[in-house]
């Protein structure tokens, strides 16, 4: 682990779908493992189907490459009753990659548009 | 349930659990919790996913974690050691590797099977939201495959009521086959009438074109498989023209290709807007619900919300119904009424193939404990040179796993050539039934799990008999192996092949017996030489009337066909499965209504099937609508009625109306195949007319009935293009069909049952012939000494006979326990029947004497001097 955090950010994209999905979940705070879940299927945003099996490998991965760290701090504003064991939330070096990573898709968005390749409801 | 979720993180690597477990569980908790607010059968399916999705990515864990670098060494040395070990026995490997892929590939075929019948959801949008709507009435006017049917208008009532609060969107359909003309002739089609809001509720995207709205007139939307078939595919066929029930209607897109229906396995064809052409021929067809719940609404909820519309609601259709509620069940792929029996026939079955999985799994271990008890020397000399037992123990079961993770590999390839082959079977039935059980991810993950759970299950034994190894004996035991303690295990295993092996062969004995008593017994009328043709003049505008002109010009021209003999209509085909409608019969309106099958015949029907006429007379020509109505009763209904008394010109009331008994014929089989006849009647068809009715055909000897077949076909056309023979086949066929379920489970266990068989009769010969090799100096001392080889053969003989004896008894106790749970699917044949129940031991004992025979022989060959030298 050396370099700058951008660097190491460049390293790690592209991510796949999946964990990029998972990743943009924790962008406006900290989750448990359930609400992460709910919130990839929710039909309006992702709508991935995924169980916890999967969805715990992929947090491991993530949790050892640095993308997101665990505390077993609920979020402020948590009622007492509802507290979990573990949250999970993303690292500066996690921030960094989801930004990278969507400026590479917007590039290969603008890409498209230029190849007159992109849908009308999307221009 | 947290205990086993706690139990399942078991099996992940410790530094996994202790960093991220007690999240896992929690979360796993939390989303089994709530697929059971959802309903059973998603808690049972997540359930099932769950246990067996773990292991293998718990399994992926372990993997990572050498690699990551974490205790490499130890783990991959003893994998390559497993690796090393099985290649230097290659056929060894193969031999296992097939046996338990046997095994493996027919529970998990079975198991894709369940899975595409009973656990995968719809493949529509968010299926967990969609909901089966329905009232709940003392009485229902009409129950579809979808469930109850209301009135359109009573429909809408509920949609403006609950959509937005209650719904994101309530739709209503209705499944029935019509008749459809496209290029050339009409063909009956499987048709969802449904609401317009149907596809935008299931959220579905079109394969081609697009779907229609509320507001769209006479379009229609194609089935995937039909657009392929009939169309080629091509999108050309937007804008098509297409008739239903003689109107014309313009396609405007196709379903996509993995949505059959709200029915998994009913692939419709058509969907249509049940608003299209006002006067359409299904003007008044009522509609069953479901709807998706909108955003934060829970089920029991909208089922309040609904019910207490429904009270508001007056009922002007059928007002002596009384609402009681309403009920809101998941939408699933089988609908209810079916879960239940489906459930138990596959359960049925897949336990069978369990039982081949055990069979094979038994088969394995014993192969496995005759090499660990030939290489005993090996691990003797291993355990000396200080590797710890565990260790021993461990590398014996990951090579035992890696053999049955092997086994699981080709018992998934044999399970996806087996459902393909179960797709390409056509159901003897009417509707267009697919099981489409290609095995998904999860029935492979199934059948690898299944195969390393096995692995473990059968390892154990051979990895404790290697780590029992003790230098010194193994030593002088020398070249043979070792040890009485693995002859011991083998003998076990095989005894519990032959156990399991007799319960398959009973229970497919019985399926044979019921499948052949039904080809067999007399059903009291002839279907040799029958043609059955259903046809259904409903959706195409006919009266009364009309209706009744064009069934006798239709019976006019087929009895001018050269081919057939006689022809006659009836409501229904006898012992097709076809609801007989059981109705109630009364002598006086006080009584209590008597249960008795019926069926509405013409003049020429007796004689087309030929029943015999007891005494009285045949329905006649006379008995036409006027005229006072008359009955044709069986011997049963005679009995049951007038026990003591001529049946002969009494009077029964059969809906309110009375009528003369006017002919009493022989008894027979019409409804199914049980042990006792049941009592049944027989109605003019004159005096009741409808407008779907069956055509009777009885052709010559000589006449081939496919041609038969067409030419009524043709006939029917040249009265009517738009009218189609739903369903023209020979009435053995038909009834053949009947016992289509108990003739699958025949064949299917009957298999099962011989490559069980088959593998204990090998189980057998491996033990005996290694017993023989094992005892060859103590045989050639005792030939030395004057010993007769016939009693030698004797004693071989002697103990593959009891392993026969112990495992068939064993067998055949289980069976009796279990045979009782399959009563309802045998028809006449007791689950005790003594032919299976004698038959299978007999069977058994032959092949096992067959399969001792061959090692004992080898006695009889042997040199005493030879012998003894042998080290």
């Amino acid at each position: 682990m050396s370099g700058s955090i951008t660097e190491r950010a460049e390293a790690l994209v592209p991510l796949r779908p999946p964990i990029f999905e998972v990743l943009l979940t924790l962008g406006d705070g900290p989750r448990h493992g359930y609400a992460i879940i709910q919130a990839l299927r929710d039909p309006e945003g992702p709508g991935l189907r995924i169980e916890t099996g999967p969805l715990y490998r992929h947090l491991k991965r993530l949790l050892e490459d640095g993308l997101i760290g665990q505390s077993d701090d609920p979020p402020s504003g948590t009622p007492d009753d509802d507290r979990r064991k573990a949250y999970y939330s993303l690292t500066p070096l996690g921030r960094a990659v989801v930004r990278t990573e969507a400026t590479r898709l917007s590039a290969l968005v603008r890409q498209t548009e230029r190849l007159g390749l992109l849908p009308e409801a999307l221009q | 349930m947290s205990r086993l979720h706690r139990l399942l993180l078991r099996l992940y690597p410790r530094e996994f659990r202790e960093r991220l477990g007690s999240g896992m569980i929690e979360t796993l908790d939390e989303d089994q919790a709530a697929a059971r607010r959802r309903g059973p059968g998603y808690a049972l399916a997540l359930l099932v996913r769950t246990l067996f999705r773990t292991p293998l990515l718990a399994l992926g864990e372990h993997v990572h974690a050498r690699r990551v670098g974490a205790g490499r060494g130890a783990w991959a040395t003893d994998l390559r050691h497993a690796l090393r070990g099985l290649a230097r026995a290659p056929g060894f490997a193969m031999v296992t590797a097939l046996t338990v892929g046997l095994g493996v590939g027919a529970t998990v075929a079975l198991y894709s099977v369940v899975d595409a019948m009973l656990l995968r959801p719809l493949a529509v949008l968010q299926p967990d939201e969609l909901y089966r709507v329905q009232e709940e009435r003392s009485r229902y006017a009409s129950v579809g495959m979808e469930g109850p049917r209301i009135p359109f208008e009573r429909y809408e009532r509920f949609r403006d009521a609950l959509t937005g609060p209650v719904f994101s969107g309530l739709a209503g359909q209705n499944n029935r086959a019509l008749a459809m003309r496209a290029d050339g002739p009409a063909f009956p089609a499987t048709v969802v009438l449904s609401t317009g809001n149907y596809f935008q509720v299931l959220g579905l995207r079109p394969a081609a074109g697009r779907f229609f709205t509320a507001d769209d007139e006479a379009a229609v939307v194609l089935g995937f498989r039909l657009w392929q078939s009939r169309f080629g595919g091509s999108t050309d066929a937007i804008g098509r023209t297409v008739h239903l029930g003689g109107r014309p209607f313009t396609v405007v897109g196709v379903a996509p290709r993995e949505f059959s229906s709200t029915i998994g396995f009913l692939y419709a064809d058509l969907w249509v807007p049940i608003g299209a052409h006002d006067g359409a021929a299904w003007a008044g067809a009522r509609i069953a619900m479901f709807g998706r719940l909108a955003d934060g609404v829970e089920a029991s909820v909208a089922a309040e919300r609904m019910s207490a519309v429904a009270k508001g609601i007056p009922d002007e259709d059928d007002p002596q119904a009384e609402i009681l509620g309403a009920r809101l069940d998941p939408l699933t792929p089988t609908p209810p009424s079916m879960t239940g029996p489906l459930r138990a026939f596959l359960a049925m079955l897949f336990a069978t193939a369990v039982l081949v999985l055990l069979i094979a799994g038994a088969n394995v271990a014993g192969m496995l404990v005759a090499r660990a008890a030939r290489r005993s020397r090996e691990f003797a000399v291993r355990l000396a040179l200080g590797i710890g037992r565990a260790r021993l123990i461990r590398q014996s079961l990951i090579e035992t796993t890696g053999l049955f993770a092997l086994g699981g590999v080709a018992g998934t390839g044999i399970a996806v050539m087996a459902t393909a082959a179960l797709s390409r079977l056509r159901l003897p039935i009417a509707e267009p039934v697919a099981i489409e059980a290609s095995p998904g991810v999860g029935a492979l993950g199934f059948g690898l799990g299944v195969a390393i759970l096995a692995g473990l299950l059968f390892g154990w034994m051979p990895a404790l008999q290697a780590s029992r190894s003790e230098l010194g004996s193994a030593l002088q035991e020398g070249a043979r192996g070792s040890s009485r303690g693995g002859s011991r295990a083998r003998s076990v295993f095989v005894t519990v092949q032959l156990a399991l092996s007799a319960v398959l062969l009973v229970a497919a004995t019985l399926f044979v017996r019921t499948a052949h008593r039904g080809m067999t017994v007399d059903p009291g009328f002839t279907a040799d030489e029958v043609i059955v043709a259903r046809i259904d003049l409903s959706p195409h505008g006919y009266g009364e009337e009309e209706g009744r002109i064009f069934y006798d010009r239709l019976l006019e021209r087929v009895r001018a066909h050269p081919g057939v003999e006689s022809a006659a209509l009836a409501d229904l085909a006898l012992l097709t499965g076809e609801s007989s409608n059981f109705g109630g019969w009364r002598l006086r309106p006080d009584d209590p209504p008597l249960q008795a099958g019926q069926n509405v015949v013409d003049g020429l029907y007796f004689e087309t099937l030929r029943i015999e006429l007891l005494t009285g007379r045949a329905i006649g020509e006379g008995d036409v609508e006027g005229a006072p109505p008359v009955v044709v009763v069986n011997e049963s209904f005679a009995r049951r009625f007038w026990p003591d008394e001529n049946a002969l010109g009494k009077t029964v009331l059969r809906g309110g109306e009375a009528h003369e008994v006017v002919g009493i014929v022989a008894d027979g089989h019409y409804v199914e195949f049980g042990r006792e006849t049941a009592p049944f009647g027989f109605l003019s068809a004159a005096q009741r007319y409808s407008p779907q009715r069956t055509l009777h055909l009885r052709h010559r000897p000589g006449a081939a009935p496919a041609e038969v077949i067409t030419s009524v076909r043709r006939e029917v056309q040249a009265l009517d293009p738009d009218v189609a023979v739903e369903q023209a086949v020979r009435l053995t066929d038909a009834i053949g069909a009947l016992l289509f379920p108990q003739r699958f489970a025949a064949t299917l266990i009957g298999v099962f049952g011989l490559l069980g068989l088959f593998l204990a009769a090998t189980g057998v010969y491996g033990l005996l012939a290694h017993h023989v090799v094992q005892r060859t100096r103590e045989f050639g001392i005792r030939i030395a000494l004057g010993a007769e080889a016939t009693g030698l053969l004797g004693m071989v003989l002697r103990r593959g006979a009891l392993l026969t004896l112990i495992g068939t008894a064993a067998g055949l106790g289980i069976a009796a326990a279990l045979t009782r749970l399959l009563g309802g699917l045998l028809h006449g044949i007791s689950p005790f029947d003594t032919v299976a129940f004698l038959g299978v031991p007999v069977l058994l004992g032959l092949v096992t004497l067959l399969a001792s025979t061959l090692p004992a022989r080898r006695v009889l060959r042997l040199d005493p001097v030879d012998a003894i030298r042998r080290e």
